[in-house]
């Protein structure tokens, strides 16, 4: 094992990725490395809206990892392979089947239970590094108003040992990072395609245009879903131009 | 078999006053086709108005899809010459173009100022934007040193692969 294998812990920090990101002005960084902390003041989802976590309570961390072998055109194959790794892990721990929801949520039971937000650092067109940051809802029961929102102690009715449940996803995420990196990369599709949330089912999402009704065939390199619809025409979306209705 | 504009004259008067509609002649390396709907067209109304009498058929009356005659393709109206630049002073700045489509971010986060303004100096290396995609944060390294001049992109808005960003100059 490579991931988690150098891991600083932190009680306190604003954001792990951001910790990682001034980590790596200063030195260089052991691929692999991690960085977890118990509580984050600035937590970060999607540019814009905040991450919600107890303190002590869930996993937050990040992860940096050499991307050498990726370039502008398939960086979304890492998305691709972090978030089937943390669903296996999760799916391991609760007993229950998870869902990545395009492009990169993880969800059991319609409900979010993890988030990943990637910061990729690039030289020219090959990925130097990328800092992965990832949250888990782990211990946290009470949500207050957020609604769609769950933690494996809400499913499995009982506490989890927050390292242990971070050494299964480490495992898991170094497993696909290694395919990837070896090239495997129909399989990475392969399997992220079966872990995806309405994959090959027929289903009614909110587009630019309204509502319309499509079956996700498939999640392009780069990460655009390609939906095709009722009369057998492909429609291709970038994130944000295509909303779930859960 | 060569045929001139005048024989080719002379051969529609020909195919018109025998009230045929269409001749097609074929050899090796030569095919000449004449139809008229015209003469089509008239010969119905004889039928209806036997009395008018056949009139000589006007040439500009043939169709022109009649005469499949190689014809000297008309040049262009006019190749406008492209202006010379108004600010030839833009060709030696360079373009930072996007590597990939997402949001544009001039910042690494909202609270926080912008990586570069105009008139920054900027080295090799330097982070100079964010393109956000599919939920992945891609910080956007300057492969040039230089000052920036311009910013091609407002914040937050989409770019396409391969927009221009900035303007640096180099020297």
């Amino acid at each position: 094992m490579f991931i988690g294998n150098n891991l600083i812990e932190l009680d306190v920090v604003d954001s792990t990725n951001n910790y990682a990101a001034n980590l790596l002005v200063q030195t260089k960084l052991v691929s692999g490395t991690a960085i977890m902390t118990h509580f984050q003041t600035g937590g970060r989802g999607q540019r814009g809206s905040d991450w919600i976590s107890e303190p002590g309570k869930n996993l937050l961390f990040s992860i940096v990892l050499n991307g050498h072998f990726i370039n502008s055109e398939n960086y979304f194959l890492l998305s691709k392979a972090v978030a089937v790794g943390i669903n296996e892990a999760l799916e391991d721990v609760s007993g229950k089947t998870g869902f990545v929801k395009w492009p990169n949520d993880i969800y059991i039971d319609q409900k979010k239970i993890g988030g990943i937000l990637i910061e990729n650092q690039w030289k020219g067109s090959l990925l130097e590094v990328a800092i992965v940051g990832i949250g888990i809802n782990v211990n946290q029961v009470n949500f207050d108003d957020l609604q769609g929102v769950t933690s494996l102690s809400l499913l499995g009715s009982k506490n989890y040992d927050l390292k242990e449940v971070m050494a299964k996803v480490f495992e898991k995420i170094e497993f696909y990072y290694n395919l990837l990196k070896r090239g495997d990369i129909n399989q990475i599709n392969h399997i992220y395609f079966n872990h995806l949330m309405f994959s090959n089912e027929w289903k009614t999402y909110d587009s630019n245009n309204g509502r319309i009704e499509g079956k996700i065939i498939e999640v392009k390199e780069n990460g655009l879903l390609v939906l095709k619809l009722r009369n057998k025409e492909l429609m291709t979306f970038e994130f944000k131009e295509l909303s779930f209705i859960l | 078999m060569y045929m001139d504009l005048n024989e080719i004259q002379e051969l529609i008067k020909f195919v018109a006053k025998a009230g045929v509609n269409e001749v097609e002649i074929e050899q090796k390396d030569f095919k000449l086709v004449i139809k008229s709907d015209y003469l089509a067209k008239k010969k119905s109304n004889f039928k209806e108005e036997p009395t008018i009498v056949q009139q000589a058929i006007p040439m500009a009356s043939m169709p022109s899809q009649a005469m499949p005659v190689e014809q000297p393709i008309s040049a262009p109206a006019k190749v406008e010459a492209k202006p010379a630049p108004a600010d030839s002073e833009e060709d030696k700045y360079i373009t930072i173009k996007a590597q990939m489509i997402g949001t544009f971010y001039r910042a690494p986060s909202p609270d926080k100022p912008p990586y570069v303004e105009v008139g920054d100096i900027i080295k090799e290396g330097e982070n100079i934007c964010v393109i956000e995609a599919m939920k992945l944060f891609n910080d956007i390294e300057s492969e040039v040193s230089g000052k920036i001049i311009k910013v091609l992109v407002d914040d937050a808005s989409p770019v396409e692969f391969d927009q221009p960003l900035f303007l640096v100059d180099p020297s």
